[in-house]
């Protein structure tokens, strides 16, 4: 039962209430799950209130709430700010505000909390498969406005969801051309970083186990569009973070050093190409072994020659690049770089392979190509493994691993490469990046996965430069020229098994990216650039802001005089018949004695007070009253009273 | 509106002048309230039942009798209090020990003008068997029905102060009756009038009758043929529309009400002699019909439901 003096039912409450649930669902995993369940106890004790007749939180409790939430988000996030902390400060102060709804203006700021939640989510991640669920929360959001703002309480729900659904399409135009034509502002939306988001993708460290976790996952890396021809497989060798420090089991970036800029020739044909990121944290942009030249002004080369963009990568992110496959890379080596890259632990362990660099050495001496080559060749003729799933390796992990287990994802194969060659004097060093990639015919690019996932080494030698060797290729060459399904035994968790067997779910797979990589392209990554490339393409000389601006002014006057024009047509007045029109004449002329007809003044009381206040008319405008009467109102008008009004009414001298 | 109608003026010229002298009768009797007495005559003549809204004292009884008269017709009061049986309006069967019969004993509301006197003291049961007959003009008791008599006109009052231990109509109910008016305080001189004038009550015994029950009967037959013009339902309609579009309101003006609207505008027209029914015929009676029908949806907005019916009134232009 409903207590007695309770507060009336709000109305729409429960759609409000399951907009707000909605709209904290893209959340959910991003926010501590307590959060979650004191939203969601307060949402079901505001409706259990609202259905009982319950009293609402008084103040004191409600400031205690505040202050609880406020202080644990600060607890949890150390912080107020970002989009962790404040997407859950947000969830609490919407549950804070639940406990004080009492208004349909209550309700309102509930509904702009919604759609700022689901904003936020945005900011978070932009990928396609959230956007139905963020549209329909959004939309759901509206018909919660509506239903609080509904001028009848009986209105059927039907009706409001179609009522709502009409006013966003007939939004939508206006937002189609905002979207095109609103300035842009270059860089990362209002400076927001996810970066304490966990990201899979590549690190600046590798330790044996590493790539073939990464592996695993068969999460898009990249995609990369090739104006002109595909280079082969064996030639997709997608460059990151090259590595240089080992402790005896890992591989690291160096941190902060600065090593002079090798000099760099290409020869051959130039690839160009454009590589579209997902987000991974880092400042890395893959690019194809090795580029030449990139069109973002934002992107460096390091010594080590990885591409670096200014700031993580923390949204998807496109960059426009050409590189060479045939180049040589340093014309001398500076001799602290060859320190670097000469060093091994020495605290003596994998001292058998220490021994056999040395052997090896020692066997070629001044002719590092040979050293390589008989490496390379004992990984080829010895029983030498390629596989997902190595054996665990302890200390001396290059040793266990040359000597002993043998068995090794592509990490492994590097390591033990690099440390060979640096016992052998020959200054080399680990590069992580992808091989591969698997062209989508849909959309005629290639997608590089997680599963690309790859590490290989670079050696100097004296007057070709930094070399790339790929011992993996000498184990396992399937992997190089197909993909890692055909180089790993059948029984390995390698990902698109699937995919691989099922031609249908083939197609669907790569369909699904081929839209994924539209939206990424056309609608995640539009910007001010294309924009002005929109602009162009319509005809715009030149474009810069100016232009975009007038076309946005342009195309919205454009759109309001449609629509104006549209509404006047649909609204407009019946056609005045006759006697209206005549009537109208009369109001003319006597406003020129000073009268006017009241707001809503019947036209023939009108015509009797013009006969009262101006009696040398009143004559005529009787007659003119009377036909006019006969003629509108009248059961039968004789014929000639329009002829008579005319009369009348031209007759009628003020 | 293209069937032709007979011009009402030439075949019944008569009744104009019976009702120009019934409303010079009872402006003798109630003072300086030409406008209600005509209001109440066309809401008679629309075959309608009128609602007075006022406090007690300002002659609404009086206004009631001298009507009867006028107008030839029986007349009862029924005075409305919080005990008022439904037998007690409609009357009762009586078992008779000579015939051994049951015979029903007619109630007051076998009237041709009924006054129910404060009608919203009675309990809904009671209303609502008095609006029962003022819809069906019959009522039923024990499974017998009996027609009323010809013509039937309910004046029901309502004192619109002390609501305390009232039944308020509900708005369903307050549908049924045609217009409603108030009558307010006369002006000084004619009040001075009635402090120096004869009772009013000798005044009334003196009526005459100004029309009969039968020349009403056919004027009754003649309000719903008076023309009304497309212009005019262009008019009519454009009321309705904005009742039901204007924010202010709850809901807008039912189709019975925009006929009962067209109704008292034809009774309007035809009682001033006009052909076809003209836009100020609509605004004349527009108040009194529309202002009881239309809630408010903020209450304190407007005083009563006279100032709901001029704020349409003034809202809407004649197209």
């Amino acid at each position: 039962m409903r207590e007695p003096n309770a507060p009336s039912r709000i109305r729409g409450l429960d759609w409000v209430l399951a907009a707000l649930a909605a709209a904290v669902g893209p959340h959910v995993p991003h926010v501590p799950a307590w959060v979650t369940l004191l939203l969601l106890a307060v949402c079901a004790w505001r409706w259990t209130a609202d259905l009982r007749g319950w009293r609402l939180a008084p103040l004191p409790l409600r400031v205690v709430v505040v202050l609880v939430s406020t202080v644990a988000v600060f607890g949890t996030y150390r912080t107020l700010n970002g989009i962790e902390a404040g997407t859950a400060f947000l969830v609490l102060m919407a549950a804070a505000k639940l406990l004080e709804t009492r208004t349909s203006r209550d309700l309102t700021v509930i509904v702009f909390i919604s759609w700022f939640l689901l904003y936020a989510a945005l900011l978070r991640e932009q990928s396609l498969s959230q956007l139905p669920w963020l549209l329909g929360s959004a939309f759901l959001t509206a018909v919660a406005l509506m239903r609080v703002h509904a001028s009848s309480a009986q209105a059927p729900a039907r009706h409001i969801v179609r009522r709502t659904l009409q006013l966003l399409l007939q939004a939508a135009p206006l937002a189609a051309l905002l979207f095109l034509l609103f300035p842009r502002l270059p860089g990362p939306f209002w400076g927001i970083d996810s970066r304490s988001e966990a990201r899979t993708g590549l690190d600046d460290e590798m330790t044996p186990g590493d790539v073939s976790d990464l592996s695993a996952s068969g999460e898009v890396a990249f995609r990369a569009r090739f104006f002109g021809v595909t280079p082969r497989p064996e030639q997709r060798y997608w460059r990151g973070p090259v590595l240089h420090e080992f402790d005896g089991r890992s591989w690291r970036r160096p941190s902060a050093q600065s090593f002079p800029q090798p000099q760099v020739t290409f020869r051959g044909p130039a690839i160009r190409y454009q590589i579209t990121l997902q987000p991974h944290a880092r400042r890395w942009v893959l690019a194809l072994d090795l580029p030449s030249a990139w069109s973002e002004r934002e992107v460096t080369q390091s010594f080590d020659l990885t591409l670096l963009s200014a700031r993580p990568i923390n949204n998807v992110a496109a960059f426009e690049l050409t590189s060479h496959s045939d180049y040589t890379a340093g014309q001398s080596l500076a001799e602290s770089m060859r320190r670097k890259d000469l060093a091994l632990p020495r605290d003596g362990t994998n001292a058998r392979s220490v021994a056999l660099g040395r052997n090896l050495a020692a066997r070629h001496v001044g002719n590092p190509r040979a050293i390589v080559g008989e490496m390379l060749t004992m990984f080829r003729q010895q029983p030498f493994e390629y596989t997902m799933q190595p054996p665990r390796l302890a200390d001396n992990a290059v040793d266990e691993f040359l000597f002993t287990t043998r068995k090794g994802f592509c990490e492994h194969y590097a390591s033990a490469f690099t440390v060979v060659m640096r016992a052998a004097g020959v200054p080399a060093r680990v590069v992580t990046g992808y091989q591969g990639g698997e062209f989508n015919p849909f959309g005629g690019y290639l997608i590089v996965r997680q599963s690309d996932a790859h590490a290989w080494s670079e050696v100097w030698i004296e007057g070709r430069g930094w070399m790339r060797v790929d011992p993996t290729a000498a184990v396992a060459p399937e992997r190089i020229r197909g993909s890692l399904i055909d180089a790993v035994a059948e029984d390995e968790p390698v990902p698109g098994r699937l995919r691989d067997a099922s031609p249908i779910w083939l197609q669907v797979e790569l369909g699904w990216d081929a839209v994924n990589d539209f939206w990424n392209q056309r609608v995640v990554r539009f910007d001010a650039q294309s924009q002005f490339d929109l602009l162009d393409r319509l005809g715009v000389d030149d474009p810069d802001w100016r232009a975009l601006g007038l076309g946005l002014a342009g195309s919205l006057a454009a759109f309001f005089v449609v629509l104006s024009t549209y509404l006047a047509w649909r609204y407009r007045p019946p056609p005045r018949d006759w006697p209206g029109r005549l009537h109208d004449a009369v109001i003319a002329r006597l406003r020129k004695r000073g009268l006017t007809p009241g707001p809503a003044e019947g036209p023939v009381a009108f015509i009797e007070r013009a006969e009262r206040e101006c009696p040398d008319l009143a004559r005529t405008l009787a007659d003119i009253r009377k036909l006019y009467a006969a003629l509108r109102y009248g059961p039968a008008p004789r014929t000639d009273d329009l002829q008579r009004l005319k009369h009348a009414v031209n007759s009628l001298r003020v | 509106m293209s069937t032709p109608v007979e011009p009402v003026a030439t075949t019944e010229p008569s009744l104009h002048a019976l009702i120009d002298a019934a409303v010079a009768d009872l402006n003798e009797i109630i003072l300086g309230k030409e406008t209600q007495v005509r209001l109440c005559l066309a809401c008679l003549f629309a075959q309608g039942h009128l609602l007075i809204e006022d406090i007690p004292g300002v002659g609404k009884t009086t206004l009631a009798h001298a009507l009867a008269r006028s107008l030839g017709l029986s007349y009862q009061r029924i005075q409305f209090t919080s005990d008022l049986l439904p037998a007690d309006i409609i009357g009762v069967s009586v078992f008779e020990a000579d015939s051994g019969q049951f015979r029903f004993h007619r109630g007051p509301v076998f009237a041709q003008l009924v006054l129910a006197d404060e009608v919203n003291r009675a309990t809904p049961k009671a209303q609502s068997a008095l609006l029962e007959a003022m819809e069906e003009h019959q009522v039923t008791a024990d499974g017998q029905t009996y027609p009323l008599t010809e013509p039937f006109f309910v004046i029901a009052t309502q004192n619109p102060s002390y609501q305390v231990g009232t039944y308020p109509l509900p708005e369903s109910q307050l549908d049924r009756f045609l217009m409603r008016i108030e009558l307010g305080y006369p002006a000084a001189a004619l009040e001075r009038q009635l402090l120096l004038g004869r009772d009013r009550r000798d005044l009334l015994a003196e009526l005459t009758t100004a029309i009969t029950p039968q020349q009403l009967l056919r004027l009754q037959g003649a309000v719903p043929k008076v023309h009304a013009s497309d212009a005019l339902l262009d008019y009519v309609q454009a009321v309705a529309r904005y009742t039901r579009q204007a924010p202010e309101f709850e809901a807008g003006l039912s189709p019975r009400a925009v006929i009962a609207l067209l109704r008292a505008a034809q009774a309007w027209a035809f009682m001033h002699g006009h052909d076809g029914v003209l836009p100020e015929d609509v605004q004349a009676v527009l108040p009194s019909v529309v202002g009881h029908r239309l809630a408010a949806r903020d209450e304190a907005r407007f005083r009563n439901a006279s100032e709901i019916g001029q704020h349409v009134l003034a809202a809407v232009a004649v197209p």
